[in-house]
């Protein structure tokens, strides 16, 4: 039987980060206008919102972070997946895949 | 334009208790929405407001940056602090049964002289000490490769050591000219069969239990 992990939750904001992260490094700034652009501001991240998850997720050694100088000159903290963090990018797509399909089955999205 | 890194460590109060480098990080996000706004036509101090506004309580946004900034590492909750616990009570259990005068066992393998020594007590108490490992390591978010390292810890390390030293050891005998070599390698194995291979089984078989491929959905009301 398909089954999802209990990080379901805490995933949702990691999916997020990890999928607009994955074409390439970028710094907090851009990861937060990129999630939003990408949904149409249903998903909005602030300073207090973003800044936590991303260094947890450092901690977890899903990104890494490095201090690098920005087109305009200045000095900005670049993120980008570790090796770790591509690796649960997969799983995660497909936790959340199975999320939703179990939650179509109740709420029946299609037929709304 | 505002000086942003001076607004946001007197909000934060982070000076001396966080690191610059996240001040400057909060600060440039926040210069970078404000400059956006402005451009866009927004009045400065409105944009201003903005900026500052999409951190409601500071106070408990510097104590979850503090807690996301120190503390030990997820690899050291998830891996190093349950294996050094399953290492401990596994050093400390063998001590108490030589305190309790209970002499080891020798069990032979195979006809080729290959033994290995063994406490039952303390072999039956490896998997309750793996188990501790493998529910500290889960519980700290572990993924089933980490408990069984965790687990199997107080085997592997010293066996790591006793692979690392062999070939030293090895060419040390070599090198004065006692090469017995068919007796160095089965004490070699014979050690590695006693402290590594048997006590690593014992040991993994605490994250059993643990197996589970994953938990239920839990919904909130």
């Amino acid at each position: 039987m398909r089954e999802v992990d209990n990080t379901v939750k805490r995933g949702s904001a990691e999916l997020a980060v990890l999928s607009v992260l994955e074409p390439g490094p970028m710094h907090g700034y851009e990861i937060a206008k990129r999630i939003e652009q990408r949904t149409g501001g249903v998903l909005r991240f602030d300073v207090a919102s973003l800044y936590p998850l991303l260094y947890r997720m450092e901690k977890e050694e899903l990104v890494s972070a490095n201090w690098d100088e920005s087109s305009s000159g200045r000095r900005r903290r670049y993120y980008q997946l570790t090796s770790a963090g591509k690796k649960k990018l997969k799983p995660l797509r497909e936790q959340w895949k199975i999320f939703f399909e179990a939650l179509n089955q109740i709420a029946g999205f299609q037929n709304a | 334009m505002p000086d942003f890194e001076r607004v946001v460590r007197d909000r934060l109060g982070a000076q001396g208790v966080l690191d610059d480098e996240v001040t400057a990080e909060l600060a440039a996000h926040m210069e970078m929405f404000y400059e956006e706004q402005v451009a866009a036509g927004m009045p400065e101090e409105q944009a201003l407001a903005q900026s500052l506004g999409q951190v409601q309580d500071w106070v408990k946004l510097r104590k979850e940056l503090i807690r996301m900034k120190s503390g030990v590492s997820e690899r050291t909750r998830k891996l190093w602090a349950p294996g050094f616990a399953c290492f401990v009570l596994a050093m400390f259990s063998q001590q108490c049964t030589a305190w309790a005068g209970l002499k080891p066992h020798t069990a032979f393998i195979g006809t080729r002289g290959l033994y290995f020594q063994f406490s039952p007590v303390w072999l039956m108490a490896l998997p309750f000490f793996g188990a501790l490992a493998a529910y500290l390591s889960k519980r700290a978010g572990g993924q089933l490769r980490t408990m069984i390292l965790a687990a199997t810890f107080p085997a592997w390390l010293p066996g790591f050591a006793f692979l690392a030293a062999f070939p030293l050891t090895v060419a040390m005998q070599l090198f004065v000219g006692s090469s017995d070599l068919k007796l160095m390698a089965s004490s070699f194995s014979t050690t590695m069969v006693s402290v590594v291979i048997i006590p690593g089984i014992a040991m993994s078989l605490g994250v059993v239990p643990f197996m589970g491929a994953g938990t239920r959905v839990r919904v909130q009301p």
